[in-house]
């Protein structure tokens, strides 16, 4: 197989959705977005304490307790289940698998999952339509499992009553825009 | 003394006319009226005919308690029934047409069931109907169902978009008459999360029919400012045109609210909270005296919302008829608005005076109201049995007032009878911590007393919610009694009372049940139907108990209620359902080349959640099967691919990695090396196959795992539970990534030249260095990354190349171009189907979880050198019979006849009968490479019976077809072609 070096032309171009907005009226936005990588780093049990400090050192923030998320200008991460985080950014999973060694495996999604933002202050409007969690509590940094039209996803409060992220797979993507581009649609 | 035709009300808009329609007529209204008031004012006073009487009715009430005034509203595309005038908002070019009349409501035939009464009474239908029974199907079901029901649907396609939504709060505040906004304004005060809905499509609740002062100012000037005050505080959410229909378990209510200038007609709120006031007022009851159900006879109260709230000013020779101090509000408000008041027909002999100008018939008793059409006047008797005739034109009656408790029975809380206001009140006894009635709901009143039980109330759950109440000031009220004696029918005359005016049930009614024994208050209302109608009796149950309790000689408590349910109002199935239709009843996934595969021609078809391209159809193609044999025959003499990303893939990672799968797989897999793959037999506990897959080990401690389709959630799931409860010691990882992986699968003596294609140069595809059941991880196209396998369902030789999601399409169409030479074609799940029928492999109806491993002629594959799951009882007896079934393949002796699955196995010369039941067909399509109609499926004895000849019956497709018994691999039985 000849690859074409002369014209620089890539064989496989891959599908990438970078902040396309898919709504946006009154205030309410809704963009897509799956341009960043994400991975799931699992810490392996023999060496937590280890784990931890490389965490910390690689991404600058702590692991994320259940519920939480911890985000900074590069990176975002919460808990998914024990021991294991979803990490959101530029990362690369081979650097994490040098990094973390034998603390932790990594497992790259990068491609399976879709961020969807919803920002403006509709957004509560439509969570509240959306999810059966209590907005009241859900406040910034918190990142919780939810099942939108029966499709489980996270989301991920960045600004309480302004900002949300859902992450769901990408297979439910034209499902869920559907759904969150009829009911905006619906609201404003 | 001559009088506008409104009175000047502050709630209704006289600035903005709005027209509307009525049984084809047109009529003119105002913004903020209702239909009933609108009518009202229009001097309509005949606006339904009663459900089986077909009874000339008007309108009765001025809220959702209404048992008359049932209209259907006409929509552009669609039509609602039996929705209630006094609900009703008007709205400019509202049309709106009274239902159970024909051919009109003033000239309505079936109003001769009038002249039957007698024969119709209650339960008629009990004894009646029953002979000849053959007329039962033919006659009276067929003619019982047209005539009965309340309105017709216009079997339309209804537009309305419904939505649910949920909602949480500290306190739950229903309704927002005084009571409900002085909770509001002191709990909103000290911080707690208030939510406070109203049913009205304005707040206020009984404050906005009345005209005396609060605190200097009128009803309605206090209702906006305090109602200000509360929208102030963002802790307090205000949702008026909103029902609560019932309440639920831990403090769950659910609430339906119709919504005005919107997209969205209705929302369904699942509301909960810690703590709920029901501030819902309390209801008129009725007095049932003979022909008491003539248009123009209404509840006393509301003639006085007419008058105030919506200025209805038309009512001319009014007369009262009351048993308590409420009514005289009312006639105090006809005098002060200039109506002729003809006076106050009281059952107490001293009721107190409230104005020397009210003319009040002391201890007397309407007997009679007179009017055919409309009301024309009434005959009164007082104590001493002096007949008077009286003309008059509206008559408002009044029996009392019950709190409207229904909600707080609905979790079972029976209630409880009160002799102050002979009514019942909310139950204490296990009363729920959740609800507690307040105001008048609670049976208060008057004014005064509404506010300081609000106060009370409201400070109590501020006190169990651990929270201080802020500074706040109560408006000034005079203290006020309410005097009442119980009265609850007339009992003179012999012509019919009615109680219940929605189903026409009668006082005769209520002793006919109970001298035919119906005495239970339960089988009364069933007998009856008293209080099954959409008004759930609210104006009539407490009176019909009454009844119930002279008759039997016992108090009304001891004779007790029957159970309030939700909803508190109809509901239509729609609010309850919401957005979930269509589309949005069940999520669809997407394969990562479904929009390639829709550009070129594939139909797709349901697996599961997903779609998935079941064939790619060609120009002269014109029927499914010609797609069908073309792709299988492409696959089988050069190469195909077909998107198979919807198996089930689980990355399995951990130094305990190894360990774990092999305890969840029954054969072995303690010695697989790295770089290759095996196939994997999934048991249950129970011993029975569960799943198959493979698993390939990328690395020491590295495993991806697939699963079918339609089972990688209960495997995931299944794999889970073996990690967290049955060795949660194990250091290993599951993740699912089964969408961030997309999986080609690439089949066909030819697949080895496209694999050769596309993956980059350093890594040797030859057959020497990437045998069958061989995986690595390679890069292809330039840099790509990609998992690759070499493993075959087909029987060809095959690999399946997983690569990230995103470059799936983009792959599949680089596919298309580069395997031009090699006639490379896309194909779908029926033909790979197909070939997995022709190559004997097991899939999704063989494993059908009756199915051991022995029956899948595996049981060898059950490794006995170790534990794993399902190992021990796949040993059964009973799974290990020498003549248990066994997978076997199937093929018709003539080649036109076609095996059905589903079919059973008989020997060709026994009868089709269960005792002769040898097996069954599991699965069976046509071979285009075998040119014949094959089947899978299992026989008893199967592999003993290769050669024989069996009948394959379908009892319900009525066919039977001779087939031979043979191996199940159809294709390449040695496996020569895919190690090629």
């Amino acid at each position: 197989m000849e690859i074409d070096y002369v014209n620089n032309k890539q064989l496989l171009e891959p599908i990438n959705f970078k902040s396309e907005s898919i709504f946006s009226k009154n205030d309410l936005q809704i963009t897509i977005d799956n341009s960043k990588n994400i991975v799931s780093l699992n810490q392996n049990r023999e060496e937590p304490k280890k784990f931890k400090t490389l965490f910390k050192n690689y991404f600058l923030f702590e692991p994320p307790k259940i519920s939480e998320l911890r985000f900074n200008k590069k990176y975002m991460s919460f808990w998914v289940r024990t021991n294991s985080f979803f990490i959101v950014g530029d990362v690369n999973p081979k650097d994490l698998n040098s990094v973390f060694s034998s603390t932790a495996s990594i497992t790259d999604q990068t491609g399976g999952w879709i961020s969807i933002q919803i920002k403006g202050k509709t957004s509560k409007s439509i969570f509240e339509k959306l999810i059966s969690v209590n907005l009241e509590e859900f406040i910034q940094a918190k990142a919780i499992r939810a099942s939108i039209n029966k499709i489980n996803c996270f989301i991920l409060c960045e600004s309480q009553f302004n900002k949300y992220t859902i992450i769901c797979p990408i297979s439910y993507y034209e499902n869920m825009k559907s759904r969150l581009v009829s009911l905006a649609e619906l609201i404003n | 003394m001559t009088r506008p035709t409104r009175t000047k009300s502050s709630l209704i808009n006289t600035n903005k006319k709005l027209s509307f329609v009525f049984n084809g007529k047109k009529y003119e209204g105002f913004q903020g009226d209702t239909l009933a008031s609108a009518l009202l004012a229009n001097d309509v006073k005949l606006i339904a005919r009663s459900f089986k009487y077909h009874r000339p009715r008007g309108i009765f009430t001025s809220g959702s308690h209404e048992p008359n005034a049932l209209v259907e509203i006409i929509h552009d595309d669609y039509n609602e029934p039996n929705s209630k005038a006094t609900t009703v908002e008007l709205y400019e070019g509202l049309v709106a047409k009274s239902q159970n009349c024909w051919p009109s409501l003033k000239y309505d035939l079936m109003s001769i069931n009038d002249k039957f009464s007698k024969f119709i009474g209650a339960g008629f239908y009990y004894k009646t109907f029953m002979w000849p029974s053959f007329f039962w199907e033919k006659v009276y079901e067929p003619v019982i169902r047209k005539a009965a029901g309340l309105g017709k649907l216009s079997k339309n396609k209804n537009n309305k978009n419904s939505e649910k939504g949920f909602l949480y709060c500290d306190l739950l505040i229903i309704g927002s008459g005084p009571s409900g906004l002085i909770s509001a304004y002191i709990a909103g005060l000290s911080g707690i999360k208030v939510i406070i809905v109203e049913e009205d499509y304005v707040f206020g609740g009984s404050l906005n029919n009345e005209i005396f002062k609060i605190s200097n100012m009128s009803p309605q000037a206090w209702v906006q400012s305090i109602l200000k005050e509360i929208r102030k505080l963002s802790n307090v959410r205000c949702i008026e045109n909103t029902s609560v229909i019932g309440m639920f378990d831990h403090g769950v209510f659910g609430a339906i609210q119709k919504l005005k200038e919107s997209k969205i007609e209705q929302i369904f709120w699942k509301i909960v909270s810690k703590k709920a006031l029901l501030c819902s007022g309390s209801l008129e009851r009725l007095i049932p005296f003979q022909n008491n159900d003539l248009p123009g006879i209404m509840l006393s109260g509301s003639i006085r919302s007419y008058l105030n709230r919506w200025g209805v000013n038309n009512f001319d020779k009014v007369l009262l008829f009351t048993n308590n101090d409420d009514t005289y509000v009312t006639a105090l408000d006809l005098i002060s608005n200039g109506i002729n008041l003809i006076g106050v027909v009281d059952t107490r002999d001293n009721p107190r005076i409230f104005d020397p100008k009210i003319k009040v018939f002391k201890s007397s008793q309407i007997v009679s109201a007179k009017g055919k059409l409309y009301l024309k006047g009434v005959d009164i008797v007082n104590k001493v049995g002096e007949l008077t005739h009286l003309k008059c034109d509206y008559l408002g009656i009044s029996g009392g007032w019950n709190p409207n408790i229904h909600l707080s029975c609905h979790t079972g809380v029976r209630p409880e009878w009160n002799e102050k206001i002979y009514a019942f009140v909310a139950g204490k006894t296990n009363v729920s911590t959740h609800l507690k009635a307040v105001g008048s709901a609670n049976g208060k009143f008057s004014l005064y007393e509404c506010i300081l039980d609000a106060e009370k109330q409201v400070l109590e759950i501020l006190s169990d919610l651990e929270m201080k109440p802020k500074k706040y000031s109560l408006p000034k009220i005079k203290e006020q009694s309410f005097e009442i004696d119980p009265f609850w029918f007339v009992k003179i005359g012999s012509q019919r009372k009615w109680v219940d005016l929605q189903n026409d049930v009668t006082v005769k009614d209520i002793e006919m049940a109970y001298a035919e024994n119906f005495r239970s208050v339960e089988h009364l209302k069933r007998y009856t139907t008293l209080g099954m109608g959409t008004d759930q009796g609210k104006t009539s149950n407490v009176t019909g108990l009454a009844i119930l309790a002279s008759l039997s000689n016992k108090s009304i408590p001891d004779v007790g209620t029957t159970v309030f349910r939700p909803p508190y109002i109809p509901l239509s199935i729609e609010a309850l359902v919401g957005s979930s239709i269509g589309k949005n009843f069940k999520p669809t996934r997407l394969t990562p080349t479904h929009n390639w595969a829709r550009d070129n021609g594939a139909s797709f078809t349901e697996t599961g959640l997903w779609l998935r391209a079941e064939w790619y159809s060609q120009k002269n193609e014109y029927h499914w099967r010609m797609s069908v044999d073309r792709e299988v025959n492409s696959v089988r003499n050069s190469v195909g691919f077909c998107d198979v990303s919807t198996l089930g893939k689980i990355d399995i990672q951990g130094k305990d990695a190894l360990e774990f799968v092999n305890k969840v797989y029954c054969n072995g897999f303690a010695k697989l090396p790295v770089g290759k793959v095996r196939y994997g037999l999934m048991l249950r506990e129970d011993g029975i196959v569960m799943d198959d897959g493979t698993t390939a080990r990328m690395s020491e401690n590295h495993f991806i795992m697939t699963t079918t389709t339609v089972n990688a959630e209960s495997v995931y799931r299944h794999l889970e539970f073996c990690h967290q409860c049955l060795w949660p010691e194990m250091d290993v990882h599951l993740i699912s990534t089964t969408d961030a992986w997309a999986q080609i699968a690439i089949a066909g003596p030819k697949s080895r030249k496209i694999i050769s294609k596309i993956v980059d140069k350093q890594f040797d595809v030859s057959n020497k260095n990437f045998p069958f059941m061989a995986c690595k991880e390679i890069t292809i196209c330039g840099g790509v990354l990609a998992r690759l396998f070499r493993i075959s369902f087909s029987g060809e030789l095959a690999y399946e190349l997983s690569i990230p999601t995103q470059y799936a399409s983009s792959l599949v169409s680089y596919l298309m171009e580069i395997g031009k030479d090699e006639n490379i074609i896309p194909y779908g799940t029926e033909a790979l189907g197909v070939m997995r029928i022709e190559k004997g492999h097991a899939a999704g109806a063989e494993l059908n979880g009756t199915i051991s491993a022995q029956n899948l002629n595996m049981g060898k594959m059950v490794s006995n050198k170790k534990d794993s799951i399902g190992m021990v009882l796949s040993k059964r007896e009973g799974l290990n019979t020498l003549d248990g079934l066994r997978l076997v393949g199937l093929k018709p002796i003539k080649a036109n006849h076609q095996l059905v699955s589903g079919s059973h196995l008989f020997n060709s010369s026994d009868t089709i009968t269960p005792i002769n039941d040898l097996g069954y067909i599991t699965s069976s399509c046509y071979s285009p490479t075998l040119k014949s109609s094959i089947a899978l499926g299992f026989l008893k004895n199967g592999n003993s019976r290769h050669g024989d000849y069996l009948k394959a019956s379908n009892p319900i497709l009525k066919t039977e077809v001779i087939a031979e018994v043979c191996n199940p691999i159809f294709v390449d039985p040695n496996g020569d072609r895919l190690r090629e």
